[in-house]
């Protein structure tokens, strides 16, 4: 594993599973977790570069949870993708926060294999 | 005291203040007419309460817990298109595994529409509809088989029951209750650990039946007791709901069907947390809830 990697937080197993076949087909380095205790102890180590994350996490919201490590991803200039159902929302609650200037887009689910791909490679190209 | 919808609660609100003024200024005491007014008021709006609260569950469902399935689906097709567009052959065992993640995800997608087809079809206009009378020890015994199936083969999951009489009969929805209790258990044994156990208590006092799941899972983190349910019914911030499971709101929704409270909290003295359903002891709940 290196920060080149995409960290993917995503709860529901089967949609990670998903997320996680699709980017290694694209060879796209990748680590899915299914939660934010999970992602902290990955971030104890590395500090990947792009995080696609999902707002529906266990215990918090994926925002709460950005924002609980906001001073790490800040630092690393870390670029955030969030899976968001309402935009609406999800801008009002990531209005102030500490990562709203990181989040660079929000896809809504379903969304289309090509297009987070595409996302990943425009951010991250080393990916 | 069920959590009331925001609308209804400030409706409440000003028809207490009104009657109490009314009282105040006319030192009367309530006739027994005027008993039997508010008792039907309090029903009629536990009836609009329940229907809200339904339609919020309608749209936190549509809007956030079919997508992340569907989502599931329509990239596992696209991965699917692409291997036949690009002439190249997966191995077998990818391709079997990438089908039996279609037939899983659509399977939520069928077991989550017809929980919103099961909850609105019932006609909670009538008092009885849905309702049977079964002995509850036995019923939950006899429900404890198809509740194992929901977690984990490595977890544990344990029933105990302290009742006052164990022939106690209670009249009830037992398909919204057994739904409750399925997503209660289902959502246990997500979020804790394997080999984990997971207990069902049912106790009776005299007053009040609680039937609590409980877990030693990862708790309820940040979100407060009280705030994960008053958040679902208000619509702020649901996605933390979302996050906690499926089975919430799906829960809370019957719940509310059954006239029955449900609470959330951590456990005090280990990890986790406790699910708590709270029914009135005798007839329909709504004296000792309400």
């Amino acid at each position: 594993m290196s920060k080149d990697t995409v960290l993917v937080v995503e709860d529901d197993q089967l949609l990670r599973e998903v997320i996680d076949d699709l980017l290694k087909i694209h060879q796209i380095k990748v680590k899915t977790v299914g939660d934010s205790s999970e992602a902290n102890d990955w971030l104890v180590e590395y500090i990947p570069d792009l995080i696609i994350c999902d707002l529906f996490l266990p215990t918090v919201s994926g925002i709460q949870w950005l924002n609980s490590v906001s001073e790490d991803l800040v630092a690393n200039k870390s670029s955030i993708i969030l899976l968001s159902a309402d935009h609406v929302r999800t801008h009002d609650m990531l209005v102030g926060s500490p990562i709203q200037p990181l989040v660079k887009h929000q896809l809504k689910k379903p969304f289309k294999n090509d297009e987070l791909v595409r996302l990943i490679r425009f951010f991250r190209p080393n990916s | 005291m069920n959590e009331l919808h925001p609308i209804l609660a400030t409706l409440v609100e000003e028809f207490l203040n009104e009657m109490n003024k009314v009282r105040d200024t006319t030192s009367v005491s309530l006739d027994l007419t005027q008993i039997q007014l508010n008792q039907n008021t309090k029903h009629l709006l536990l009836q609009i309460n329940a229907h809200l609260t339904y339609d919020h569950f309608v749209s936190s469902v549509l809007e956030h817990e079919l997508r992340t399935p569907l989502a599931g689906i329509v990239s596992t097709v696209q991965l699917l298109q692409a291997q036949l567009e690009a002439h190249e052959t997966e191995l077998p065992e990818t391709l079997q595994k990438w089908c039996d993640r279609l037939e899983k995800l659509s399977t939520r997608m069928e077991f989550l529409l017809e929980n919103m087809k099961q909850l609105h079809s019932n006609d909670y206009s009538s008092q009885s509809a849905g309702r049977q009378t079964r002995k509850l020890t036995n019923w939950l015994i006899n429900e404890r088989k198809s509740l194992s199936e929901l977690i984990k083969s490595s977890q544990i999951l344990d029933l105990e029951l302290q009742m006052l009489e164990e022939s106690f009969e209670y009249t009830t929805d037992y398909h919204l209750l057994s739904i409750i209790l399925g997503t209660l258990v289902e959502n246990a044994s997500k979020y804790s650990p394997d080999n984990a156990r997971i207990d069902i208590f049912l106790e009776q006092s005299q007053e009040i039946l609680r039937i609590k799941v409980i877990d030693n899972g990862v708790g309820l983190g940040v979100n407060s007791s009280e705030n994960l349910i008053k958040a679902f019914q208000r619509g702020q911030e649901v996605e933390h709901i979302e996050g906690s499971g499926l089975g919430l709101s799906i829960a809370h929704a019957a719940a509310q069907r059954i006239q029955a409270q449900l609470l959330l909290y951590d456990n005090e003295n280990m990890a986790g947390t406790t699910a708590e359903l709270i029914f009135s002891n005798n007839d329909i709940c709504q004296k000792t809830l309400f």
